[in-house]
């Protein structure tokens, strides 16, 4: 029998094996399968979701990295990712948590950047703040209780306003009235699903994924929140122009008949009714949300709808407080 | 009574030839050329075999996870499911299995031939202790070999599942996937717990042939049944280790 | 370990002597051997013959200490052989009667078992110590081959070969000359005759060579169904007036070496 071969043949097993080891070991401990080369970068942020030691790093959809090591920096919790070396990260560039998958793998997304200059070993990008589902819920079901805190401070103006038994107000009167109804539905509708969601512990990656519709969201809410604040300007506005009327005075009958202000006021809420029915149908199960693509878009146009209405009135003067409140209310 | 004298009794001798053996632990490296070829016997030319065996597990392992997981729609923890039951059971138990078939039964007949036809008695009567030429070189190549022909198992076995997960028509797993569900829900220490499982069967197995190999006394029909006796044993053995084990690893 | 061997490579052995005392076995409640008493002084060469299946094998086992006995102490040297120290500190070997060959190894690293485990010599003087003994037993081409490609015959020399490399001062022969051709036979007498001369090593031979006991034997004792008939010089036995040793010699000396070979084999 060869000797030495045999020697060399278990030596080199025996190393294969140590290797395989160290190799599993490195792969399920604190890296990828196989080790990453390329350079490092921090990114800091206020919570890391639950990313890990070996998820991914994207820029545009493409892995062109992993997450290496985290660690909490006074508070805040670093990533730090080591980046494919032909991979260029302009300077200017934006990272965030992203979802992947039901089994909530997260991975750090990059939005690329236009600087001329790119990214160096050890520098530190720019983050935004983790999208989550559940802080965009959050954010929806405040949006609720203070659009329902405004239509009651606005219809308890307006009945101040119908006390007063003036024909001059009946139209405006109508028109609320008209969809007192259906606003308190389409608002407990919104409630009811926003807390559903909210409740669904960020399963619904679709929704949140899409950047626009977050966005859409947060704009709403922050022009709801506006409304609401000119809310008593409103009402005060309102005993004036109340005040106004029973002196004869005023251009209100512009406002009372304005035709377009009124259409767009209805379509909106039968929109929004629609879409909340049709989200509180779902019985709230998150999946049937997911699957149904129209039910998305419909909600998506909705909130764009509102939005420009807000923007389209917002800018009228004084004199359209009553508009941006109703637009605010739907 | 006389079957629980003779448990007894082999109980004691695999203790006393295990004591004995180590005690010539000192002697190991003058006799580096035959643990080399023990290494080879043991690990080298079993490699094959477990290297079959654990793809194939693997493979039903996958098959069984996506036929069974295709009902809730959890196929993305084939991946995990393949990965630690081959880590923390079948890669350990299956090697030391095949190692009680394919070695256990080697040494014993060739340690039972020895002591059959007096080769051990001139061992003796040269005064070179047949626990120091014939058993220690074999159990330290089984504690070098063992954790080798473990993670090939626990590899080759996950590649084996990733193939037919990715493949199979019902399943279709992406292979990312399968590897990402490996790598969220093994742990080193998994890995590690087998290895020490596999450690523990892979010595006992060795040990056990061994003393039953050189304990035969009689012609070659003796020879046989010290074999078949070996491997019986060997397989009982691993199984109880593997709850007691398994159970004690648990604590730590 | 080999204490002499060790010091100075080459040869100077004292001699031992061995003392069988009370000696009985019994396999399973069957009496093989009983009650033996004998003495081998320090270089002497004790043959012991006996007809087959009368305990022969089973007291040089006994001697080598491969077994325990059912009653009585075997001494060499002055040291019980039951005790485990006994065998380390003495120098000893035993020709077996099948041969009892490595038979994983070839010829070659038979011989040099002894030598390599106890770190005896340095790899040209193991080669040349081995080789020497191989030539002694005209076994030089067989060097290479394993135990399975031997003749009963050059087995039997390989055993032989296998001790004399050892350099024992103790030698224990169970029948070294059976299955050998008449020269062989010579041969094997003539290197127990000379260990005895040139090293002064005691040989305890179990043989029923006529040849061998009245040529080189000092002594000679007759082993019979498991007792000791006699212990004598060789003249002596020859003279012998029992008739179960008269019986067993007679036939011996007329019919000649076919029947032997035959129990040899049946044994
Ligand atoms: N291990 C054993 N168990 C039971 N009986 C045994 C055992 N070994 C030997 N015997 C018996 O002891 C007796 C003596 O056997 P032994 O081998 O010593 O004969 P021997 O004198 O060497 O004969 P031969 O000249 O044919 O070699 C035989 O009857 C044999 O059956
Ligand atoms: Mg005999």
């Amino acid at each position: 029998m060869s000797h030495t071969l045999n020697t060399a043949r278990v030596g080199l097993f025996f190393l294969l094996g140590l290797a395989l080891i160290w190799v599993v070991y490195q792969s399920l401990g604190d890296g990828t399968f196989f080790r990453e080369e390329g350079y490092r970068v921090s990114a800091q942020f206020d919570d890391l979701k639950q990313l890990k030691p070996g998820d991914e790093v994207r820029m545009a959809g493409v892995r062109i990295g992993s997450v290496t090591e985290t660690k909490l920096v006074r508070g805040r919790g670093e990533a730090v990712l080591t980046i494919n070396p032909h991979v260029e990260i302009p300077e200017d560039s934006i990272a965030s948590v992203a979802m992947a998958g039901l089994l909530g793998n997260n991975f750090i997304s990059i939005q690329v950047g236009s600087s001329e200059t790119d990214m160096e070993e050890g520098a530190a990008i720019q983050t935004r703040p983790t999208l989550d589902f559940n802080d965009a819920f959050a954010t929806i079901g405040d949006i609720t209780s203070k659009v329902e805190t405004f239509f009651e401070e606005v219809s308890r103006a307006v009945a101040v306003i119908t006390d007063d038994d003036d024909g001059l107000l009946s139209n405006l009167n109508e028109v609320v009235r008209d969809n007192r109804d259906n606003l308190r539905e389409t608002l407990a509708n919104l409630r009811e699903v926003s807390t559903a969601l909210a409740e669904g512990e960020g399963t619904l990656g679709r929704l949140i994924r899409d950047d626009e519709a977050y966005e859409s969201l947060l704009g709403i809410g922050r022009s709801v929140e506006n409304a609401a604040g000119n809310a008593e300007l409103l009402v005060s506005d309102l005993r004036e122009i109340v005040d106004q009327i029973k002196t004869g005075e005023g251009p209100l009958g512009a406002l009372i008949y304005d035709e377009t202000t009124g259409d767009n006021l209805r379509r909106i809420v039968q929109n929004l009714g629609e879409v909340s029915d049709k989200l509180a149908a779902g019985e709230g199960t998150l999946g049937r949300l997911l699957a149904d693509e129209t039910l998305y878009h419909d909600l998506q146009a909705v909130l764009q709808k509102a939005e420009r209405t807000i923007d389209g009135l917002g800018d009228q003067g004084p004199i359209t407080a009553v508009g941006i409140a109703a637009n605010a209310l739907f | 009574m006389k079957q629980i004298n003779n448990i007894l009794e082999h109980f004691g001798g695999v203790l006393i030839l295990c004591v004995r053996s180590f005690a010539y632990l000192p002697s190991l490296p003058l006799q580096w050329r035959r643990l080399i070829e023990q290494c080879f016997l043991i690990g080298y030319t079993t490699f094959p075999i477990v290297a079959i065996l654990s793809f194939f597990i693997g493979s039903v392992l996958a098959l069984q996870a996506g036929y069974s997981l295709q009902a809730v729609a959890g196929q993305d923890f084939i991946g995990a499911l393949v990965g630690l039951s081959l880590a923390r059971e079948l890669a350990p138990v299956m090697t030391a299995i095949l190692l009680a078939g394919r070695v256990g039964s080697a040494i014993s007949a060739e340690l039972a031939t020895m002591k059959v036809y007096q080769e051990v008695d001139a061992l003796v009567t040269m005064n070179i202790p047949p626990e120091r030429i014939l058993v220690l070189p074999r159990l330290v190549a089984i504690l070098l070999m063992m954790p080798v022909l473990t993670i090939s198992a626990n590899l080759i076995g996950w590649l084996g599942g990733a193939i037919i997960a990715q493949n199979i028509e019902f399943i279709q797993l992406d292979q990312r996937i399968y590897f990402q569900g490996i790598q969220n829900f093994v742990k080193f220490r998994d890995i590690l717990d087998g290895l020490i499982k596999a450690e523990i069967f892979g010595f006992f197995v060795i040990l056990v042939s061994c003393h039953v190999g050189l304990r035969t006394t009689g012609g070659p029909r003796e020879i046989g049944a010290s074999v078949t006796r070996a491997v019986v044993i060997s397989l009982i053995l691993i199984l109880v280790l593997d709850y007691f084990v398994t159970s004690a690893l648990m604590k730590f | 370990m080999n204490q002499n061997a060790v010091e100075n490579g080459e040869r100077q052995r004292s001699s031992i002597g061995l003392k069988i005392e009370n000696f009985s076995k019994s396999y399973d409640l069957v009496p093989v051997l009983n009650n033996i008493s004998l003495e081998v002084n320090p270089g002497e060469i004790f043959v012991i013959m006996g007809p087959s299946g009368s305990g022969k094998s089973v007291l040089l086992k006994h001697v080598a200490g491969l077994e325990t006995p059912t009653n009585g102490r075997i001494i060499i040297d002055g040291k019980d052989i039951a005790q485990p120290r006994t065998r380390r500190e003495l120098s000893m070997a035993l020709v077996f009667q099948a041969g009892a060959l490595f038979n994983s190894m070839s010829v070659f690293d038979n011989l040099a078992l002894y030598p390599r485990e106890h770190r005896l010599y340095d790899r040209a003087t193991l080669r040349q110590k081995v080789m020497r003994a191989l030539e002694t037993l005209s076994l030089q081409d067989a060097a290479k081959k394993h135990p399975s490609q031997l003749s009963g015959g050059m087995r039997k020399r390989v055993a032989i070969a296998r001790a004399l490399v050892m350099e024992p001062e103790l030698i224990l022969y169970d029948e070294p000359t059976s299955e050998l051709d008449p020269t062989m036979a010579a041969t094997i007498i003539e290197v127990i005759a000379d260990l005895r001369e040139e090293f002064g090593v005691t040989s305890l031979v179990v043989s029923h060579d006529r040849d061998l006991a009245l040529t080189i034997a000092d002594r000679v004792a007759i082993l019979m169904h498991g007792d000791l008939l006699e212990v004598d010089t060789p003249a002596n036995i020859k003279r012998s007036e029992n008739p179960k040793v008269k019986d067993f010699l007679n036939p011996v000396i007329d019919i000649k070496n076919p029947r032997f070979k035959k129990k040899d084999y049946s044994s």
